[in-house]
């Protein structure tokens, strides 16, 4: 179990869809189906990600004081600032688009080199 | 417990008899109808229709155009979308030309109206992913800023479109007011959207004189057919705006769908469609401050997204679409770091 959720039954409900649903779809029911394995994914993303976004904005008492201190103009541009919001996007999109977030990442290093 | 809403097909009948009559026509026959891919916020519905006599005889291709059943609130009813479809198209645009509408909701349930159906296609991952895209994509493109330079020529006021709020201080400053006015609205804190707020309200640029913006000009909206463009979609958010917004909000990476080197929709580099713009509207755009916008572009999208997600988490509209595209911002939280990160 994590966080109340069934990881066995997740990662086999994930593998049997995909194993044996997701071939046998056609025409708009494969969009469907696409849609239902990326929400499969995220779901279980979600459920064993070993870093929580919101721990990254722990220096800034959390996402909810962040962003109310923002506002309030409480909380000014910094290099500290924008190191933790990167790192709390980061690992949103570990979750929820880990091949987005790796082609950023190839393509930061790229215009380094 | 909530529940999907189901989408009906309108009544055929409901619909040929009220159209004979709009039309004056003795008769109208719908042959086919059919619902179209997309809109998340709108209905489109293909309609074959055969008119016997009237303004519009003949075989007649059209969409119908209708509410999805729960609808944001910055878009525009159908009839406010009607009348821009009809001074887009008296400026010369590439407008679906609009034939008419109904705003008795006893004909179908809803308002909607006809307009003319376009050739091609509008899928953007299509547009971006043919193979002949490097032929085609910089004339398109140029064309495409020909298309939005005429638009930008409307200013107001602009008989018709009264109902469409004329900005009274900077377009920026009023966009970030609402945004923020959206977050305030959404269940969850986002403190990269109020960072990046924070930040466009301390570098706006020098407001240009306001037009008439499309405020949705994107790949996607517009239809391709043989390389070419036929027709501009989706009018729904059409507003009064600093005309460098609608650049940005083209140009942005979270539009270019996967061609990220392609600045113009990732369909071409950003200078043709720019040389098509300057050359109509005879203003030469700032490459400076595009930057800006394509912030505020990826702002608002990340705001749509959530706004989509909630629709779904609220149980309004239960759809895997839109539970998917609230998910979708941090895709657009990172262009925005990386937009400022560059700017500065």
């Amino acid at each position: 179990m994590s966080g109340g959720i069934n990881l066995g039954l997740l990662r086999a409900a994930r593998a049997e869809f995909v194993d044996l649903v997701l071939p046998r779809l056609e025409g708009g029911d494969r969009y469907t189906g696409a849609m239902l394995k990326r929400s499969l994914d995220v779901l279980l993303a979600e459920a064993t990600a070993v870093k929580p976004p919101e721990a990254a904005l722990a220096d800034f008492g959390g996402a909810a004081a962040l962003a109310r201190g923002l506002r309030e103009g409480l909380v000014t541009d910094s290099g500290g600032l924008r190191a933790a919001l990167r790192s709390y996007v980061e690992r949103k999109l570990e979750i929820s688009n880990p091949r987005l977030l790796q082609a950023a990442r190839a393509a930061s290093k790229e215009t380094k080199a | 417990m909530s529940m999907t809403l189901v989408q009906q097909a309108p009544d055929r009948q409901a619909l040929a008899r009220w159209l004979t009559d709009a039309l004056g026509a003795r008769s109208v026959t719908i042959a086919a109808m059919s619902k179209l891919s997309g809109g998340a916020i709108q209905e489109n519905w293909s309609l074959d229709a055969d008119c016997d006599g009237g303004s519009h005889p003949g075989a007649r291709q059209w969409v119908l155009r209708t509410d999805a059943p729960s609808s944001i609130s910055t878009s525009h009813g159908r009839a406010q979308e009607f009348a821009i479809l009809d001074v887009a198209c008296q400026a010369g645009v590439s407008a679906p030309q609009p034939v008419v509408l109904c705003t008795d909701k006893r004909v179908t349930g809803r308002p909607f109206y006809l307009m003319a159906r376009g050739r091609g296609t509008a899928h953007a991952r299509r547009i971006a992913r043919d193979p002949a895209l490097s032929d085609f994509g910089p004339a398109l493109a140029m064309q495409l800023g020909e298309e939005l330079a005429r638009l930008h020529q409307v200013r107001p006021p602009v008989a018709g479109l009264d109902f469409l709020p004329v900005p009274q201080g900077h377009p920026a400053q009023l966009r970030i007011d609402r945004y923020r006015a959206d977050l305030d609205a959404l269940p969850d804190p986002h403190p990269v959207l109020e960072f990046a707020l924070n930040w466009l309200e301390a570098h706006k640029p020098a407001p240009n004189p306001v037009v008439l913006c499309h405020t949705d000009f994107r790949t996607g909206n517009y239809m391709v057919d043989g390389g070419e463009l036929t027709v501009i979609l989706d009018w729904e958010f059409a507003s009064f705006s600093d005309p460098d917004e609608d650049i940005g909000w083209f140009m942005a990476r979270c539009w270019r769908f996967g061609n990220d080197h392609l600045e113009a929709g990732g369909i071409a580099g950003i200078e043709p469609f720019l040389e098509g713009y300057e050359r109509i509207s005879g203003r030469r755009v700032d490459r400076g401050v595009l930057p800006y916008w394509q912030v505020m572009a990826e702002l608002r999208w990340a705001i749509i997204a959530l706004q989509q997600g909630e629709r779904c988490n609220s149980g309004t509209e239960i759809t895997q679409e839109l539970a998917l595209s609230g998910i979708m911002s941090p895709e657009m939280e990172l262009n925005i770091l990386n937009l400022i990160e560059v700017a500065a």
